[in-house]
C-alpha cells in the first residue's frame, strides 16, 4: 500500500505530456498508489478558482484521487470563499500553498489569515518548502498554530540536510522527500531528526518520475516496518486526524 | 542485463556529513552486479591532479570500476600536459564540473582544454544544468569529434535535450535527471535513446532510484539494454 501525499493534475511549461485522468491511474497502478493527493498545477502557476475546479471534476473519477485547494493569498476574501465553497466535499483533505508561485511568504500576515478563519476544519497544509529562510517561516506558523499540521513539501530541496534540523523541534512539521536529487540517505536522516512518526510519501507527479522517491525509499537500508510507516501508515494516522476523519 | 554506471564517484563530500567511500561505492555497485566509471572528488573540490592520481592508485579493473579523469579550467594552464595523453594513463573519459566549480561553458580555458583533448578523441563528461548550458556545449561538440556525455538535464530542458541531439550525433545524455515522468518515452518520440547513457551519481545519489527511471519505464527490453550499458560500449568501441 502506498499513500502519495503530494501530487500534481495539469499541464506544466516543459516537454513532457499533459497527463489526462487515464494515464494517471496507469501511473498509480504501477507504482502501487493506492490514495494519492492532487493539487492543480493550473491552480498554482495561474488561476487559483479554474485550477481548484478543474481538480474537483478529476477527483470524482477515481475512488484513489483526493485533492488540495490551491490557494492564493494576494486574493484573500477570494482564497476564504473557495474553501468555503468546497470544505465539504469529502474529496478535499487540505490546502496546499506554494509561496514562489504567489509569491506570498509562509509568514505573510495574509496567509496566517487564511489558517485562522479554518482552524475548525482540521485541513492539512501541504506548503512548497524550498530553501533555508522558507523553513524559518513554516517554523513561525507552526508555532502560532501549533494544532494544524503542515506538510512541508521537498524537506527544503537542495538544503534538506539543513531543513530538517531547523523543524525538528515542531511536531505538527511533517517532512516529504520528493526532489530532483534523489538522495541516497535523506529519508534516513531524515527519520533520525525528526522521527519516522513525521517523515510521509510524496513524489511531485505528474512533474516528477515517482520512481526518484521509491527508489530514495528502498536504497535506504530501512527496516519493512519503517518503509511502511512512510509508504502509508504516517499518512493515515494524519489524514485520520483530518476534517474527513 | 549488464549494467555500467557513467557517473559514480568517491572520496569526501564537503558541502554535507554523507558517507561518499570508496567502499560504499563498491557495495551499492556489487548488490546491482554492475560496473561504474569513477573518479575522485578531490580532483573536483581540491586539486585535479592529485584526485587523478588517487583514482588512478584505489580503483581496479577486477572491482568493476573504470577511471575517469578531470580538471578544472580554472587552473589553465597550470599542469595542462597531464591531460594531453589521458588514454594512455588508463582513463577512459574526462569530466567536467562546471556548476560546482563556478565557471561557464563559455570561459575560453575550458575551450583550449577542449582543443587538447580532440588530438586522442576522448570522450567528455560534462555536469551541467540551466537553460542554455547544453545549447553553448553543442556549438563547441560541433567543432570537435569526441563524444560529450552530458549529466544534469533533467525536465525543465528536455525540450534542449531534444533539440541538440537531433542535430549533433555526437551529444550523449546521461540518464539520471531525467525526472519527468515520460522522458524516456518522450526521448524515443522526439529524438531517439540511442546516445541515452545510464548513470547514477552514487553513492551520494540513489543508484536504485537511477535503475528504476529505465527499468519502470514502457521501454522495451532491448532499449532499457541499451541504455544501460550497450549504447555506452558502442560510443566508447569497446566492451566493458
Amino acid at each position: 500500500m502506498i499513500i502519495d501525499v503530494h501530487c500534481h493534475f495539469g499541464s506544466w511549461p516543459f516537454a513532457m505530456d499533459n497527463f489526462g485522468v487515464d494515464r494517471i491511474k496507469e501511473y498509480l497502478d504501477r507504482f502501487n498508489v493506492t490514495k494519492a493527493i492532487f493539487s492543480s498545477s493550473k491552480a498554482i502557476v495561474y488561476d487559483f478558482r479554474e485550477g481548484n475546479r478543474e481538480l474537483i471534476e478529476l477527483l470524482e473519477k477515481d475512488d484513489r484521487l483526493y485533492g488540495y485547494l490551491v490557494l492564493n493569498p494576494n486574493y484573500l476574501e477570494e482564497s476564504i470563499e473557495e474553501v468555503n465553497r468546497y470544505l465539504d466535499n469529502e474529496k478535499i483533505v487540505g490546502i496546499k500553498l506554494h509561496p514562489a508561485y504567489s509569491r506570498v511568504s509562509i509568514d505573510d500576515e495574509k496567509t496566517k489569515k487564511i489558517i485562522e478563519h479554518f482552524l475548525d476544519t482540521k485541513l492539512i497544509y501541504l506548503i512548497h518548502t524550498w530553501g533555508i529562510p522558507m523553513a524559518i517561516q513554516l517554523t513561525k506558523i507552526a508555532r502560532q498554530f501549533p494544532n494544524v499540521r503542515f506538510i512541508m513539501g521537498h524537506t527544503g530541496g537542495d538544503v534538506w540536510y539543513d531543513c530538517l534540523d531547523i523543524v525538528k523541534p515542531y511536531p505538527n512539521i511533517y517532512v516529504e522527500p520528493c526532489s530532483s536529487y534523489a538522495d541516497r540517505d535523506k529519508l534516513r536522516i531524515s527519520i533520525d531528526t525528526v522521527g519516522i512518526e513525521r517523515v510521509l510519501f510524496g513524489t511531485d507527479f505528474t512533474l516528477i518520475n515517482p520512481s526518484f522517491v521509491t527508489g530514495m525509499v528502498e536504497c535506504s537500508g530501512l527496516t519493512e516496518e519503517e518503509k511502511a510507516r512512510i509508504y502509508y501508515k504516517n499518512s493515515i494516522k494524519l489524514l485520520e486526524g483530518g476534517k474527513n476523519a | 542485463m549488464k549494467i555500467v554506471d557513467a557517473n559514480t564517484s568517491f572520496g569526501f563530500y564537503p558541502y554535507r556529513k554523507a558517507d561518499t567511500s570508496l567502499e560504499t561505492l563498491k557495495t551499492i555497485l556489487k548488490s546491482y552486479q554492475a560496473r561504474g566509471f569513477t573518479l575522485s572528488l578531490k580532483g573536483i573540490f581540491y586539486d585535479a591532479i592529485e584526485g587523478n592520481e588517487e583514482t588512478l592508485t584505489l580503483i581496479e579493473r577486477e572491482d568493476g570500476l573504470y577511471p575517469i579523469a578531470t580538471y578544472d579550467p580554472r587552473a589553465y594552464p597550470k599542469d595542462i600536459e597531464y591531460i594531453e595523453n589521458l588514454k594512455a594513463k588508463g582513463f577512459l573519459a574526462i569530466a567536467f564540473f562546471p556548476r560546482l566549480q563556478g565557471w561557464m561553458i563559455d570561459f575560453a580555458p575550458f575551450r583550449d582544454v577542449v582543443d587538447i583533448l580532440s588530438n586522442e578523441n576522448l570522450p567528455i563528461i560534462i555536469h551541467t544544468s540551466g537553460y542554455g548550458e547544453l545549447t553553448k556545449i553543442s556549438s563547441i561538440a560541433r567543432e570537435v569529434k569526441n563524444p560529450f556525455i552530458i549529466v544534469g538535464s533533467n525536465y525543465s530542458n528536455l525540450s534542449e535535450v531534444i533539440s541538440v541531439i537531433k542535430k549533433l550525433e555526437n551529444i550523449y545524455i546521461e540518464s539520471h535527471l531525467l525526472n519527468s515522468p515520460d522522458a524516456l518515452e518522450y526521448l524515443k518520440r522526439y529524438a531517439s535513446l540511442d546516445r541515452i547513457i545510464f548513470g547514477s551519481g552514487a553513492p551520494l545519489l540513489s543508484f536504485e532510484t537511477a535503475l528504476n527511471i529505465i527499468l519502470k519505464s514502457t521501454l522495451s527490453e532491448d532499449e532499457k539494454e541499451n541504455i544501460l550499458s550497450k549504447n555506452l560500449e558502442v560510443m566508447l568501441g569497446v566492451k566493458l
